[in-house]
């Protein structure tokens, strides 16, 4: 035992007697690790965040559509919905897509029905939006940096409308920490999007709320109403409905499937990882096979000196990982993920406006002191096993 | 047996040792749990807009799918049979989450005994 304790004790040696190469091992390790640490911390976090979003949601999401392509619904559909057994309300939302500004900046509008709006919100610095003369939004932080608006700001017309078009105020703006989601959002009356969109009478779907034990039977019940249940959509209309154990299994089955993109990069990682291993190695192999010559002819047997690697590889690899998550934790607490979030989060800037939500958990990092050491080892071990086979005399040649 | 020089600057020592507890800490204690206030204004934001938000994208540019799955069932992109066809979507290219798509005929109906009716995924 003594003499394994001391074995391993050269084996940190030798890791500060070649600097350069450990040093190279290092770096190589991180740019491998950080990327992939940073990726998982911030699928975690929007995972957090996806389960929020659907707790807080409605029961059941009822669209329509016709040809197998979406279509919006009319609002008369609400009360119908309401009276199916179970139904406690049925709420009719707009959620559509424009872009703004010579940037063409993405937006997404939101309308609710005014009369849902609650009495006092938080999350909102200014106020909801109100029906009037006026079009009346709180936007998300991101649009409003792009933008540059402020609460009171007014935006000219931007949309078509038969009727006419109204110059729009801003009355509020998200608090940026309440969502990821809330960065590109025109939140307003469910009057102010369906003139936006010229779309007056028509839902894009519908929230539905059910009475508990009830989700099944009102699903079925909604997917058997057919086309007489949907006047003014002007032909057959099948009636779709995603319910909140739907998606929480789709939440589910998303963190496999996430992996499965992980695994994927990860591989050209490795790839990449063991090829700039194994010429950090190969540049010091010379002096490697010098090295391994004297302790051989110092006495030193073949497993005596692969378990001098081994602890080296091991050191490297634990120590990598470390500063690999200290790094990606920096990176995102601190930096909030400049550069680096926009890449694994669609449509986020560079320098992004809201918090990247983010969560490091334990398996990753296992993971990343793993893979670490695989590569390292790889690198490693094969060229001290080579010249640890010949006699001394040849290795130090 | 001969042994090399042993001896490592302790601040190497101290380095690692550090690294390794401060990295430790990291993964395992819960970071970034909201406070009071903000879990309520995360919620009441939810509840206002009805739910909405899922995936690992900000906009609606490439497509729905991938912001909310409530918004759109399936990418118009992902072209499965090809072979790396599900990447053919830049919202689905190397982000940090990803789901399959919604098949509506997989919200089937079974009655669970004595439960009443169970929605599950085939």
């Amino acid at each position: 035992m003594r003499r394994c304790v001391e074995v391993a004790k050269t084996g940190l040696t030798a890791i500060l007697l070649h600097p350069v190469r450990s040093g190279a091992t290092c770096c190589a390790l991180l740019a491998i690790l950080v990327p992939y640490l940073v990726g998982m911390g911030v699928a975690k976090g929007i995972e957090h965040d996806a389960a929020r979003s659907l707790e807080a949601g409605g029961d059941l999401y009822v669209s329509g559509s016709r040809l197998g392509q979406r279509i919006p619904l009319p609002v008369e559909m609400g009360p119908r919905l309401e009276v199916l057994e179970g139904v406690q309300t049925a709420m009719p939302r707009i959620v559509g897509r424009l872009s703004l500004g010579r940037d063409k900046v993405e937006v997404i509008v939101v309308g609710i029905p005014a009369e849902d709006f609650p009495a006092k919100v938080t999350c909102v610095e200014g106020r909801l939006p109100r029906n009037g003369a006026l079009n009346e939004f709180v936007v998300g932080t991101e649009l409003a940096r792009r933008l540059n608006l402020q609460v009171g700001a007014m935006l000219p017309p931007f949309y078509r409308n038969p009727r006419g078009e109204h110059v729009s105020r801003i009355v509020g703006i998200f608090a940026s920490d309440v969502s990821l989601w809330q960065s590109h959002l025109m939140f307003g009356t469910f009057d102010t999007a369906a003139e936006i969109f010229a779309a007056e009478g028509m839902a894009t779907d519908f929230v539905v709320t059910c009475q508990p034990g009830y989700e099944v039977a009102v699903s079925r019940a909604i997917q058997n109403m057919n086309v007489e249940a949907a006047p003014g959509t002007g032909g057959n209309v099948r009636f779709r409905v995603t319910s909140r154990e739907q998606l929480a299994v789709l939440l589910a089955g998303g963190q496999l499937h996430r992996e499965g993109i992980f695994n994927l990069h990860f591989v050209l990682v490795f790839v990449i990882g063991i090829l700039v291993v194994q010429v950090t190695s190969g540049l010091g192999l010379a002096e490697r096979r010098r090295e391994i010559g004297i302790l051989k002819a110092t006495g030193w047997q073949t497993d005596e000196i692969l378990f001098r690697g081994l602890i080296e590889c091991i050191l490297l690899s634990v120590g990598s990982a470390a500063l690999s998550i200290l790094v990606a934790f920096v990176w995102l607490r601190w930096f909030n993920g400049y550069l680096i979030a926009g890449v694994f989060i669609s449509g986020l800037a560079r320098a992004p406006s809201i918090p990247v939500p983010f969560q490091l958990t334990p398996v990753p990092a296992f993971l990343a002191v793993t893979l670490g050491l695989v590569i390292t080892l790889t690198g490693s071990l094969w060229s001290s096993w080579r010249a640890a086979i010949v006699p001394p005399g040849e290795a130090m040649r | 047996m001969a042994m090399p020089n042993q001896r490592l600057p302790r601040c190497v020592w101290f380095g690692v040792l550090l690294t390794t507890m401060a990295a430790t800490v990291i993964v395992l204690t819960p970071i970034r749990q909201p406070s009071g206030d903000l879990d309520v204004r995360r919620t009441e934001f939810q509840t206002l807009v009805g739910g909405l938000g899922f995936g690992a994208t900000v906009d609606l540019a490439h497509c729905a799918f991938s912001f909310d799955p409530r918004l759109q069932s399936s990418c118009d992109r992902l072209e499965g049979p090809l072979a790396g066809g599900y990447f053919l979507c830049p919202n689905h290219v190397g982000r940090a989450i990803g789901y399959p798509a919604l098949d509506p005929t997989d919200f089937h109906i079974s009655a669970a005994a004595g439960e009443g009716d169970h929605a599950t995924m085939r």
